[in-house]
């Protein structure tokens, strides 16, 4: 009889189990759809309202961690204080899931007036005429964009569509200490006295210590036994391509009819990476990588870091010691590059005029968000925020932005950009699903470049993945 | 998820069961087949809103180019093809997934059915304490496992290394390397062993003890019970396990999601996480759905085949049956 029991019981969950499967998989677009439908009712309303006499009312809609919040909450209640009456703006914050939230409301037309947008989908919302472009907005304020740094503007079929929300610039930081310690002179500042990469790989060597102290360019030093890394290095694409960019390289071949990952420029990157980890040990295996800190510059387990502006937040929370310094110089200067989100507004707004203007105010530094540039989270897209002396000490002059900020950051803002390939490749998710597996077979020493970054190029050819440029360039 | 599932199709099930019966049983026949269906009606409701009606849904989507927020146009079978043609991942994940099944499934199996057998005797003191043990890591989140596991695998601090250090055995690079990635994560497995323990040992308390006795009359030993008895009355269990385990491994997911992103080098690209990458990452919905209903089909395939194959090895008691 047990037996039976036990039976009819797997029958039953046989039979679940392999509707369950396909439910998983299979339904998530109708997960969207049934989202949609929520979000449909709760921002419906607040539109209709608008035909009344009240003030226009703008849906806005952003995500973020708790600091960013604050901030952007503080942004909206000043913009609010100052067009009382006129134009009232209703900040909703999505933390998780941001994407389909916004997706299924795109879907179902009822998308807020203003919005982040992931870089992955922002471009594709402009292609389909879901979004306003910026330059058809200006009218009258066509000299406005010229105060926008080019590095933010995002083009789509040669029209600049929309703006990054905030800049971020990646640079190296390091833990002073560390060298002072040692007596080994910082990495340098100034763009025009940016090491080549054998004076860097030096100076990686030098700050790399193995458990008896012997540092990377010693004769007894123990490779096996590292208890400092002079560099921290993880598989981010953007570092690579700054790199790259520096070295001559770049992500397509010059007519832009195909990516380029199998140029000499690309595989000698590469090579120079894999390098600082199984020649010189001055970067630490993926494997190790994930077994040190998150902390490893405070804990001295990391002297350099290829990093980000948003690390001085944390940073200074940590009363780290940290010094900023541009990237070597592969023979075409260091690039500057930022790896930023952008913020849009909808075609399906009623209001683009008044969006347009909460739209300008809220990429404003001084409006409310201020905490987050002061803290280091940010960079403002502003240029005046660079070049009026007064309007960068008032988001730099602060304890989370080292000394040399000013040299790495503001002074390279605009010089030898390398731009995110989000910007302007189509498919990019598909290309990228490509290249990051032989970036990584790379750096775990599995293959060498020619062969990982050649075999990539054909994968991406022979599915097509690659689909040509936004940007009409 | 699964629970979920089981729970509201089981009261189906009991539902129907309950309105045939009733049916033919009764004289008030409309009115209890009224109720019978009164009472059936939060799941069947629940299975054509929750998934029928999604199931159908992404049927269609997979026959459309929609990505997220933008619809799209209806392009026949289109995915389809480009699916069996130009893409990249498609036979990869399949064939990281395959590997996975062939190796954990196994795996799972023995170890779950060896360790039933030894917890399945009442001689043994504090085997109530036993099973809760073996149970017990199946109560951890999946994701808290995996979590777990991934620092007894790291390469440097992991607990794995560091005993096999201790016997001399050189470090193994775990999920750190591309030809070890799955069968670590196979390994890692046997962790959950606990739920199919579980079932077995339900199997093994139903083997009549009347056979053992007639075995030992015969002058059997240990090894005679296990051959002639044990085995062939627990055939039924471990084609429900089998079963069960081909179905979960085909679709596993968060080990990928969770601890290898899908690497190294696509090494643990598991064809569940190629479906999640391809909607959430490329945001190509259609195409997502399309490569769901191929998996749906593969499952529906091999849960066939091994259901066909059941005649020849199930052994189901007469009279029972």
């Amino acid at each position: 009889m047990k037996i039976k029991k036990i039976l009819s019981f797997a029958m039953s969950l046989l039979l679940v189990v392999s509707f369950g499967g396909c439910g998983n998989g299979s339904g998530n677009t109708s997960k969207t759809d049934s989202n949609a439908n929520a979000g449909n009712s709760s921002s419906g309303t607040s539109t209709e309202s608008n035909n009344n006499s009240g003030p226009v009312e703008l849906n806005f809609m952003y995500w973020g961690g708790l600091v960013e919040k604050d901030a952007v909450q503080k942004c909206v209640d000043n913009y609010n204080k100052l067009h009382e009456g006129k134009i009232h703006v209703n900040a909703q914050h999505v933390p998780d899931d941001y994407s389909n939230k916004l997706a299924s409301q795109v879907a179902a037309g009822k998308a807020p007036d203003i919005a982040y947008v992931s870089t992955s989908v922002a471009p594709t919302y402009a292609q389909e005429g879901k979004l306003l472009f910026v330059e058809d907005l200006l009218k009258e304020d066509k000299s406005f964009i010229d105060n926008v740094l080019p590095i933010a503007q995002w083009k789509v079929n040669g029209k600049v569509a929309f703006f990054s929300t905030a800049l971020e610039s990646l640079l190296i930081t390091y833990n002073k200490d560390i060298f002072d310690e040692h007596k080994v002179a910082y990495p340098p500042s100034d763009a025009s006295k940016a090491l080549n990469w054998d004076d860097f790989v030096k100076l990686c060597k030098s700050v790399t210590f193995d458990s008896n102290g012997n540092d990377a360019n010693s004769p007894d030093f123990n490779p096996e036994n590292i208890a400092t890394y002079g560099l921290s290095m993880t598989t981010y694409l953007n570092h690579i391509l700054m790199l790259l960019n520096s070295n001559g390289g770049s992500i397509l071949n010059q007519d832009s009819t195909n990516t380029a990952f199998n140029s000499p420029e690309w595989i000698d990157t590469m090579k120079k990476v894999q390098d600082l980890i199984y020649v010189h040990h001055v970067v630490p295996t993926p494997a190790k990588a994930d077994s040190l800190a998150a902390e490893a510059m405070l804990t001295g387990q990391v002297a350099m870091t290829l990093d980000g502006n948003w690390s001085f937040l944390d940073y200074n929370d940590q009363k780290l010691n940290v010094g900023c310094a541009v990237f070597p110089d592969l023979g075409k200067g260091p690039s500057t590059m930022s790896a930023p989100g952008v913020t849009a507004i909808f075609a399906s707004t009623k209001h683009p005029e008044e969006a347009w203007d909460f739209y300008k105010y809220s990429l404003d530094a001084e409006n409310g968000a201020t905490d987050l540039y002061k803290n280091g989270l940010w960079q403002p897209i502003y240029k005046d925020y660079y070049t009026n002396p007064e309007k960068v000490s008032f988001w730099i002059d602060t304890p989370a932005h080292p000394q040399d900020y000013k040299s790495v950051v503001i002074d390279n803002i605009d010089k030898n950009i390398v731009k995110t390939p989000q910007e302007y490749v189509k498919n990019w998710g598909d290309v990228a699903a490509i290249l990051n597996p032989a970036i990584d077979a790379i750096f775990r020493n599995e293959k060498d470049p020619a062969s990982a970054l050649n075999e990539a190029q054909s994968t991406i050819e022979s599915s097509k993945a690659y689909q040509g440029r936004y940007d009409g360039n | 998820m699964y629970k979920y599932y089981c729970q509201y199709t089981l009261v189906f099930k009991w539902g129907e069961n309950l309105v045939k019966e009733v049916s033919f049983k009764n004289k008030k026949k409309n009115y209890e087949e009224k109720w019978g269906w009164f009472f059936a009606a939060p799941a069947i409701i629940g299975f054509l809103v929750f998934t029928a009606v999604p199931m159908l849904m992404s049927l269609y989507l997979s026959f459309t180019n929609t990505t997220l927020g933008v619809d799209g146009a209806f392009i026949g079978i289109e995915n389809f093809k480009t699916i069996f043609t130009t893409d990249p991942f498609f036979k990869l994940s399949l064939g990281v997934t395959f590997s996975y099944v062939v190796l954990a499934v196994p795996l799972n199996l023995i170890c779950s059915f060896s360790v039933a057998l030894l917890l399945n005797t009442e001689r043994l003191k504090g085997v109530r304490f036993y099973r809760t043990i073996v149970y017990l890591p199946g109560i951890v989140p999946a994701v808290a496992n995996a979590f777990l596991w991934k620092w007894l695998f790291n390469p440097d601090l992991g607990l794995l290394n560091k005993i096999l250090s201790f016997m001399h055995v050189p470090a193994q690079q775990w999920i750190y390397s591309k030809s070890s990635v799955v069968p670590s994560l196979a390994f890692m497995g046997i962790w959950g062993i606990g739920a199919n323990m579980i079932i077995f040992l339900a199997g093994l308390q139903g083997v009549p003890r009347s056979l053992y006795e007639a075995i030992e009359v015969d002058g059997g030993n240990v090894f005679h019970k296990f051959i002639y008895c044990t085995l062939p009355m627990m055939t039924p269990t471990i084609f429900f396990t089998l079963v069960m385990g081909i179905i979960g491994t085909l679709q596993a997911f968060y080990q990928a999601f969770v601890m290898t992103d899908g690497g190294p080098n696509n090494g643990s690209l598991f064809y569940a996480y190629h479906i999640y990458r391809t909607a959430f990452s490329s945001n190509k919905m259609g195409y997502a759905s399309a490569l769901s209903w191929i998996l749906f089909v593969i499952v529906i395939f091999f849960t066939f085949i091994i259901f066909k194959t059941s005649n020849s090895w199930v052994y189901y008691p007469e009279g029972e049956n």
